[in-house]
């Protein structure tokens, strides 16, 4: 059990007024770029990271964190008004959202995905709480063998769980992996694809990487499409009380919200799967288990219930193998270890040994950003028909120039800009011939720790690849990798033959 | 831009072939097998590995084999220009900033963008210098990031 001490600790670092400052502006900030349309949560913390440099590192964490929370819950206003979901997370229920509003029932759409958004994203951060200590005290006998199979463990159900095509998701991975070879070799200090450039020997900087694949993509393609697109719709007007009757409605489905909130938080969990795969599936399940499946897609609150616990419950969920083992659950958490690491903090079990302070300062951040959630959704909903005409003509080049500048500033130099054009442009590249970018920020993230526990691990063990498996977790976790690997490349020989017959019989 | 599978496997299979090829020159730690070229080696051999996969299965799908399409938006030359100026408004950034400074530099993109995007030429010049101002005081001022200095920003 923690002491008194530690949370006392960890409250003071919490309740700093330059922390609770943080959190109120980050999450204005994650609020707005949530509700616009074609502005995602992920370029919402890329677009927060270049100033949270400069912060300490619980104000940075505290800003990635209320950022990230609310811009998940805003996508769900502009899904409900312009049935345009803000955000990923919010496509699997938009239909619903926008038909309710469309019955007159907006207020009950919107006032729903923000209680159990609340509700869900509470659910996630218990478990985080309760979880991760103990995870992290078994971790704590974690040697290099166990992380080098952890790590593999993670990339690869990034690779199969959390994509259609695992090929081109294994590619993305790779390409993510071979980005973090460039510079300094860690373990013998050798220069690695530097070409004799003097700035590629630190290697590829991770924030204008970052702000390349998530921001800068997404500037062109509205860039593209700006004069040609088609004006927003009329939005509806957001007047009334919101939270009028949904005391009723949530204890109508008090099954849903649980099973969607456990069900959010253990897909968030999983490497490379967030936040709209938890949405996703959870209104699936839900629609299988309902008495009324027909009735999904035309304006039913249930799969809005459940979607709507389950994707902020994914929030909490993706923190727990970011907090204990250093692996991020999604391309959101990838930033913020991104984040960490640049802080001198290394996530990981001893963490919680050496600063359990700043631990249970994460947690406590958490919770303060849930709640500070419903205030300020109930105001950006209130303020959505003026937040939905701000032009994207003008918000376009604004948000290019802060990119332009977030990238200089991490290098002070035009070395940040090439960097963040160059792999912005591949980037942008990739995810139009369907290649998924989320892989790519959690290779480059992993790819420094998969290589330096392989060559220690290697070194340990003489080259002997036996030796991977000596130790009773390793060789569990190795054993489950070679699972994993095992069931894709059987199945993927099964469906070739499969077809081989099938054109033969033809 | 979109390239068929065949296409885009092709390329990975060079890009992996390439990187192995330089990655198995790095020196190994002295009396072991292995040592900086052992990962990116084998990173190089799995791209190839996914390339060359990507080319068989590109090679069975119905789409062409060596078929790239262009986005219809990026053929007009209104999406065109679009994506040369947000190009060309970064390349600025690089090569000028330096020279005449950020706060003209910004402006000028700025101003170029808006004017692009069709909006009002008044709202279009206060926009460009208000963003030009705010990001100037955020990060110069409030952050002390040392942006290019130029003529106009030495009056401060």
């Amino acid at each position: 059990m923690v002491s008194p001490d530690i949370l006392w600790q960890a409250l003071q670092l919490v309740l700093d007024p330059e922390v609770l400052l943080v959190v109120l502006c980050a999450g204005a900030f994650g609020m707005f770029v949530g509700a616009m349309p074609g502005l995602t949560a992920t370029m919402a913390t890329a677009l927060l990271v270049p100033v949270t440099f400069f912060l300490d590192p619980i104000p940075a964490i505290a800003a990635i964190v209320t950022a990230s929370g609310m811009a998940i819950f805003a996508g769900d206003i502009p899904g409900a008004l312009l049935r345009m979901p803000g955000t990923p997370a919010s496509a699997a229920y938009v239909e619903d959202a926008h038909k309710l509003a469309l019955a007159g029932k907006l207020n009950l759409s919107l006032g729903t995905s923000l209680l159990v958004s609340a509700i869900g994203g509470l659910f996630g951060v218990l478990v985080l709480i309760l979880a991760a200590p103990v995870l992290a005290e078994f971790a704590l006998k974690f040697t290099s063998f166990e992380y080098f199979w952890l790590a593999v463990l993670g990339l690869s159900s990034a690779v199969f769980i959390a994509s259609d095509n695992a090929l081109k998701a294994g590619i993305s991975l790779l390409i993510g992996l071979s980005l973090a070879t460039v510079g300094l070799d860690p373990t013998s200090g050798t220069p690695r694809f530097t070409f004799g450039s003097v700035d590629l020997l630190a290697g590829i900087e991770f924030v204008p990487a970052m702000i390349g694949l998530f921001a800068i993509g997404e500037v062109l393609r509205g860039a593209i499409r700006m004069n040609t697109a088609a004006p927003l719709p009329q939005v509806p007007p957001t007047k009334g009380p919101l939270f009028a009757g949904l005391g009723a409605l949530i204890m109508r489905y008090p099954k849903n919200i649980l099973r969607s909130s456990t069900l959010g938080t253990m897909i968030g969990a999983l490497p490379g799967a967030g936040a709209d795969i938890a949405a996703w599936m959870s209104y699936a399940f839900s629609k299988r288990m309902s008495k009324t499946p027909e009735q999904y897609g035309k304006g039913h609150p249930e799969g809005l219930v459940d979607a709507s616990a389950a994707n902020n419950a994914a929030v909490g969920g993706s923190w727990i193998p970011a907090l204990v083992f250093g692996i991020p659950g999604d391309s959101v958490t990838a930033i913020a270890i991104g984040v960490l690491y640049m802080k001198g903090i290394n996530p990981g079990p001893t963490v919680f040994l050496q600063t359990p302070e700043i631990i249970y300062a994460v947690f406590m951040l958490f919770i303060l950003a849930i709640i500070v959630m419903v205030p300020l959704g109930w105001g950006t909903v209130k303020l959505a028909r003026r937040v939905l005409t701000i032009p994207r003509r003008i918000l376009m080049p604004l948000i290019l120039t802060f990119c332009i500048v977030g990238s200089f500033a991490l290098t002070n130099s035009p070395y940040g800009i090439v960097l963040m054009l160059c792999i912005g442009l591949a980037g942008w590249f990739l995810e139009e011939n369907g290649f998924p970018l989320a892989p790519i920020i959690l290779g480059l993230v992993l790819g420094g720790m998969v290589e330096r526990n392989f060559l220690t691990s290697m070194i340990k063990s003489d080259g002997d690849l036996l030796g991977f498996f000596e130790r009773p977790i390793a060789a569990v976790l190795g054993v489950l990798v070679i699972l994993l690997w095992g069931t894709v490349i059987v199945r993927f020989v099964m469906r070739m033959t499969a077809s081989r017959t099938q054109q033969a019989e033809s | 831009m979109q390239l068929s599978d065949s296409l885009m496997g092709a390329l990975f299979l060079a890009i992996g072939l390439v990187m192995f090829a330089m990655a198995i020159q790095f020196p190994a730690f002295p009396g072991q097998p292995y040592g900086a070229s052992l990962f990116p080696s084998i990173l190089g051999l799995g791209l190839a590995l996914s390339g060359l996969l990507m080319v068989f299965s590109g090679f069975k799908s119905a789409e062409g084999r060596f078929a790239v399409t262009i986005d219809p938006t990026l053929k007009t030359a209104s999406g065109l220009v679009s994506a040369a100026l947000v190009v060309a408004a970064v390349l600025a950034h690089i090569f000028l900033a330096g020279l005449i400074g950020f706060i003209p530099v910004t402006i000028l993109t700025l101003l170029a963008l808006f004017v692009w995007f069709r909006v009002p030429l008044v709202q279009s010049i206060a926009f460009a210098i208000a963003g030009a101002a705010l990001c100037w005081i955020l990060f110069a001022v409030a952050l002390e990031v040392p942006l290019p200095r130029g003529p106009i920003e030495s009056l401060f």
